[in-house]
């Protein structure tokens, strides 16, 4: 596969996955330049809510500028005015004017939480979401948690109370925002490392900026009026410096400057007034995990801010990446997310073609990179990366990020990827046999083409290893050529010319191809992995779609997901009171996750977004928990238990999104199989009760109204009425009545048979006495057609429910009266076959055409047009075929005999009389 | 019994045996010829080659729907026609009625509602035995048809000129139903035929005028969901 081809795959399958997460995660970002608004609903934890609550930031250049006081005065003001504002957490810090201005105002008591030893409080984000105020106060939004809380930074917690559709109000200073981290190091000499995400800023509805001037400052600092935070404390003098605070404050007025742009063009837009839009770019930051990457992302991100682009940061793996430059390139990726970037991994043994390649796709029009560390040979072997990139990127705007100091670089090279000892052992051992053999077949072969032994020997290593060793291998084999075969031997003196070429070109062989063959091995590697992953998705997608439930999807997926990642996995889907519910689980043993994690997992699934290790939120538990979310519903939450103890790469954090997803889907899809069948029931059950209904109807009152008009005429018209006509009237009286009854009964049975309570009570019977109770009850209704009985002599009995047999046979003899014509016969018969006896009953009727045969017997089948179907209600047949049925017997439409009229054939089985039995008749 | 000379015949079109049986033995013994069909094929051939005064046409033939035998009928007769139904759906009775059938019976029924409906299908014009109705009198409500005249126990009593139209409707059917469709299409035109509470309420004006509104009205009786029928009183 090409690698162009292997690199398009890879971007695909990383980006993909994550697109629709980072959407809803980060909405304003991604929707800089397009034409919709940010969709107000979505909140920033992805979370629906009809209004989502309102940010306010009180923004200070440096702590002491008087944040927290103006906090509270607004507050105060408002709280007259009548709005329902409390205080979450204020820390005050001994300040008596604050601790006067929180007087009056309801305060949540924190939570106490002991922590290595130290009594600690921490906001008690609970009570505050049961409480549910109009307004909260959280004082210090770049704070971090201590252990034991929900979330491990306080803007998350903020984050959820925003969700909940309460208003925040908080404080914070410039040096946290997450962008400018870099440049507040330079000018202080102190790196934050509480930092805030600059996504809250822009998001907030409102930046309230509180300004001091610096020589105020350093008054007011001079007085102890300020407190300063431990972590500044050894800094003092370089951050609380007039030029420090100058420059903070800059930055401060800077930050706010632009959101008050940002709000005017979004105004602009708003009524309609046509700006200067810029053309949809795209800024491409580039990380190698090797060099500067974090301070790359940052300045990427500045220069994406200011072109108002999105912005993406690539890595591109040549294979082979160790896992600490893997962990770096994680880092820098975990800060683009943060910072509202979107991030790729893509695969190519050329970062530079795959860079550009991607650039160009995504109509990039900057670059930004980090410079690349010196390489050795770099001058012999091609030219380093930024100048390649120079040469070929003509068309883009590229931007080097300069590197930190020497001692972080050093700090870097360390980082480099170690081969482990064997390989070079297996290499010596490689170079060692080549001389052996060459040893050997020397006598017969010229000097030069022993080279080929050692060539082959590191091509072998080469394959087998990785492409140092094999450069290590061709080094060895060239001392060692040299040494052992070349005149004078023995030394590493090469006296004639021809040999001194011989060994130069076999060493430009050794190294050329050496570097090849560990490419084409870093290649394959790359490719096995990727290959892996595809199949695991694929076996999933195949095994999924042949789930045909609900429960086997679950098992499927815990399955299959367990065997790509060698992890245990659960899934737990939500029960009846809607709390979640250990469904499936991958091994045989059932897995646990913990009071902690099945919290994690309720957290998950209320909120649709994932938690547990590696997320922002219960992150310290074993176990990784993701939603099947679709559309408006979730169905549960698959967790995941954390492989050892490292982190697990973003790449199969992605893999395992993408299974999920799977998961998701083939759920989804078999919720709307079920549903789709559950419709054709329930239309199917419709139908036959309205068939009912009308046969009901009409078939009940169709012997009444005979009965009815024969009994008023009886009554009415005597004095009219001959004797005959009188014994003719009460006969159908009579019939009719009793047409009635069977109607009724049929009826009856049909609705046992339904309901499945139809009980056999056998019993051994006959069969001429069966047809001699059916023959009287059909007597009339065979009036002028000859009824003609043959029963082979010598049948043995049958075991069954005499009644029931007894209706269905008058039910077959009804329809064969119906349609026979007057004066024809009816023809019953019985005779035994292998272990069944066989029942016909025969009309000479106008017979049933082939296609209809089988549907006879169907509910409510009458196979006419008009108003009412020639073959009679429907019931009979389907009532014969259910009681034949229920004794394991069949029924069969045939042609009639010689091919004229119909045949009703009846086959029931033959029960053996039990032994004693047999020897007492015989 | 008799009130007409030749003895009238009668076509029965029914599938069921058993309702045939006694409706023939019921007509014969009032003295009327009967024929019997099976099916509306065959019906429709004696129909056509016996010339029967009534026929009596059943709604749940197996081979045809009534509608579409009637709608058959009318187009070469004009023959009297009443049907036998089981349906509870008036609509179906309505739509049967308004595609030209005459009179309607529900099953099961009784032999004198029957005969009735007989009797009086065959006194219509256009049958062989034909009455005249520019008159009835009946001792307590007197019409006028020619000259508009309306008087109930001797009192005059105003009509208007379409509550006059309904009222002569109905009285020129007598004992016959007239479906409420037909009614507003007569008086009102055919934009007005789903209007049904509007002739309601019409026709309880109309009975209020002739002191005939109690709970059991004498003269105008109302079939629930299909018309009204005018009762004769008159004595024979």
């Amino acid at each position: 596969m090409s690698s162009p081809g292997l690199a398009a795959i890879m971007r695909w399958w990383s980006s993909s996955s994550r697109d629709e997460f980072r959407a809803i995660r980060y909405n304003w970002s991604m929707d800089t330049t397009s034409d919709s608004r940010p969709v107000p609903q979505v909140t920033r934890s992805g979370i629906r809510r009809e209004r989502e609550g309102a940010l306010k930031i009180f923004l200070g250049a440096s702590p002491g500028v008087g944040k927290t006081y103006k906090m509270l005065e607004t507050a105060r003001e408002v709280h007259r005015e009548g709005v329902d504002v409390v205080i979450g957490l204020i820390e005050t810090h001994g300040h008596t004017e604050a601790d006067a201005l929180c007087e009056g105002l309801e305060q949540i008591p924190p939570v106490q939480i002991n922590y290595r030893g130290e009594h600690l409080r921490e906001m008690d984000l609970d009570v505050i979401l049961k409480r549910s105020p109009g307004v909260v106060l959280v004082d210090d939004l770049a704070h971090r948690n201590l252990g034991g809380t929900r979330h491990p930074c306080r803007y998350q917690d903020i984050e959820e109370l925003l969700g909940h559709g309460i208003d925040v109000w908080t404080a914070v200073n410039i040096q946290h925002l997450e962008s400018l981290n870099d440049i507040v190091a330079r000018i202080t000499g102190v790196r934050m490392h509480e930092t805030v995400p600059d996504a809250l800023l822009s998001a907030a509805r409102d930046v309230v900026l509180v300004d001091l001037t610096p020589r105020e400052l350093i008054e007011r600092l001079h007085r102890g009026k300020v407190h300063v935070p431990t972590q500044l404390r050894a800094a003092l003098e370089g951050f609380f410096s007039p030029s420090s605070l100058a420059a903070l404050r800059e930055l401060a007025l800077q930050t706010v400057a632009e959101r008050i742009d940002r709000d005017v063009r979004e105004v602009m837009r708003d009524q309609g007034v046509t700006g200067p839009w810029p053309v949809r770019t795209r800024v491409v930051v580039a990380v190698d995990g090797i060099g500067n990457s974090e301070e790359v992302v940052r300045r990427g991100r500045r220069l994406a801010e200011r072109q108002r682009a999105p912005w993406s940061v690539v890595f591109i793996d040549p294979g082979g990446t160790g896992p600490e430059q893997r962990a770096h390139v994680e880092r820098a990726f975990a800060l683009a997310e943060r910072l509202g970037g979107e991030t790729l991994t893509l695969r190519g043994h050329d970062p530079i073609a795959e860079l550009l390649i991607f650039a160009r796709e995504h109509n990039a029009t900057t670059l930004v990179v980090g410079r690349s560390r010196r390489r050795p040979f770099a001058g012999m072997f091609g030219r380093t990366l930024s100048q390649r990139l120079l040469r070929q990127g003509g068309e883009f705007e590229i931007t080097f990020v300069p590197s930190p100091a020497v001692g972080e670089r050093r700090r870097h090279r360390g980082l480099r990827h170690r081969d482990p000892a064997r390989y070079y052992a297996f290499a010596l051992a490689v170079v060692v046999t080549a001389v052996a053999v060459a040893a050997v077949i020397q006598p017969l072969l010229p000097l030069a083409n022993l080279s080929l032994v050692f060539l082959t020997g590191v091509l072998l290593v080469a394959v087998r290893t990785a492409m140092r060793p094999a450069l290590f291998a061709a080094l060895a084999s060239a001392a060692a050529y040299n040494y052992f075969f070349t005149e004078p031997r023995y030394t590493f003196a090469i006296h004639r010319t021809d040999e001194l070429l011989t060994v130069a070109f076999f060493l430009l062989m050794g190294l050329t191809g050496g570097q090849l063959a560990g490419r084409l091995r870093n290649q394959l590697l790359a490719l096995r992995s990727t290959n892996k992953q595809t199949q695991a998705l694929l076996s999933l997608s195949h095994r999924l779609a042949a789930a045909v439930d609900i429960p086997t999807v679950y098992r499927e997926a815990t399955t299959v997901i367990a065997e790509h990642l060698h992890v245990p996995v659960v899934l737990m889907a939500p029960g009846e009171n809607g709390r979640l519910v250990q469904t499936a689980d991958s091994s045989q043993d059932t897995q646990d996750p913990g009071d902690k994690g099945r919290l994690a997992a309720q957290w998950a699934y209320d909120h649709r977004q994932p938690s547990g290790f590696q997320t922002n939120t219960l992150s310290g538990i074993a176990w990784r928990f993701l939603p099947l979310a679709f559309e408006e519903e979730c169905f549960g939450v698959i967790g995941v238990s954390r492989p050892g103890q490292g982190t697990v790469s973003s790449e199969q954090l992605a893999a395992i999104d993408a299974l999920v997803n799977h998961v998701t889907l083939a759920v989804g899809r078999t919720r709307l199989a079920t549903r789709l069948e559950q419709a054709k029931v329930a239309e199917e059950t419709e139908r036959l009760r309205s068939a009912l209904l009308s046969s009901v109807s009409h078939d009940l009152r169709t012997p009444l109204a005979s009965m009815i008009g024969a009994a008023t005429s009886l009554r009415s018209l005597d004095d009219a009425l001959s004797t005959e006509d009188r014994y003719e009237l009460m006969d159908s009286l009579i019939t009719e009545g009793e047409r009635l009854n069977r109607y009724i009964q049929n009826l009856l049975d049909m609705t046992r048979l339904g309901q499945g309570t139809l009980k056999l009570e056998r019993d051994w019977i006959g069969i001429d006495d069966i047809f001699n109770a059916a023959s009287r009850r059909t007597r009339e209704l065979l009036r002028g057609r000859q009824l003609v009985r043959s029963i082979e002599a010598g049948l043995p009995l049958l075991y069954v429910h005499p009644a029931l047999i007894e209706q269905a046979l008058v039910n077959v003899i009804e329809n064969a009266a119906k349609f026979s014509p007057e004066g024809g016969e009816v023809r019953i018969a019985a005779t035994a076959e292998d272990s069944e006896l066989l029942i016909t009953v025969s009309d000479g009727g106008p017979g049933i055409p082939p296609e209809q045969r089988g549907k006879v017997f169907d509910m409510f089948f009458t196979g006419g047009d008009g108003d009412r179907g020639k073959y009679g209600s429907g019931l009979g047949l389907a009532i014969c075929s259910g009681m034949i049925g229920a004794h394991g017997g069949r029924i069969e439409a045939l042609p009639g005999p010689h091919g004229r009229g119909t045949t009703i054939a009846i086959h029931l089985p033959l029960v053996e009389l039990p032994a004693e039995d047999k020897e007492d008749l015989a | 019994m008799n009130n007409h000379t030749p003895a009238a015949r009668i076509l029965i079109v029914d599938d069921e045996a058993q309702i045939r049986r006694f409706l023939r033995i019921s007509l014969k013994s009032q003295g009327y010829q009967v024929l019997e069909a099976e099916t509306a094929a065959q019906g429709l051939v004696l129909a056509a080659t016996q010339s029967p005064d009534v026929i009596v046409l059943d709604l749940g033939l197996p081979d045809a729907d009534g509608k579409t035998v009637l709608k058959q009928l009318r187009t070469w007769s004009k023959v009297p026609v009443i049907i036998l139904s089981v349906r509870e759906t008036e609509s179906e009775k309505v739509v049967v009625l308004d595609a030209g059938a005459n009179d309607y019976v529900t099953k099961p029924f009784g032999i004198q509602e029957f005969l009735a409906r007989v009797r009086n299908v065959l006194r219509l014009p256009g049958s062989t035995a034909g009455a005249d109705v520019g008159l009835y009198d009946d001792g307590h409500l007197h019409i006028d048809l020619a000259r508009r005249q309306v008087s109930v126990a001797g009192d005059t009593v105003h009509l208007t000129r379409k509550e006059f139209a309904v009222l002569k409707t109905l009285i020129t059917h007598p004992d016959q139903v007239i479906t409420q469709t037909q009614l507003l299409r007569e008086i009102w035109g055919p934009t007005h035929m789903r209007d049904t509470h509007y002739l309601r309420n019409f026709v309880g004006k109309i009975r209020q005028k002739l002191r005939d509104d109690s709970d059991e009205p004498r003269y105008i009786q109302t079939e629930a969901g299909v018309g009204y029928r005018f009762i004769n009183r008159q004595p024979d």
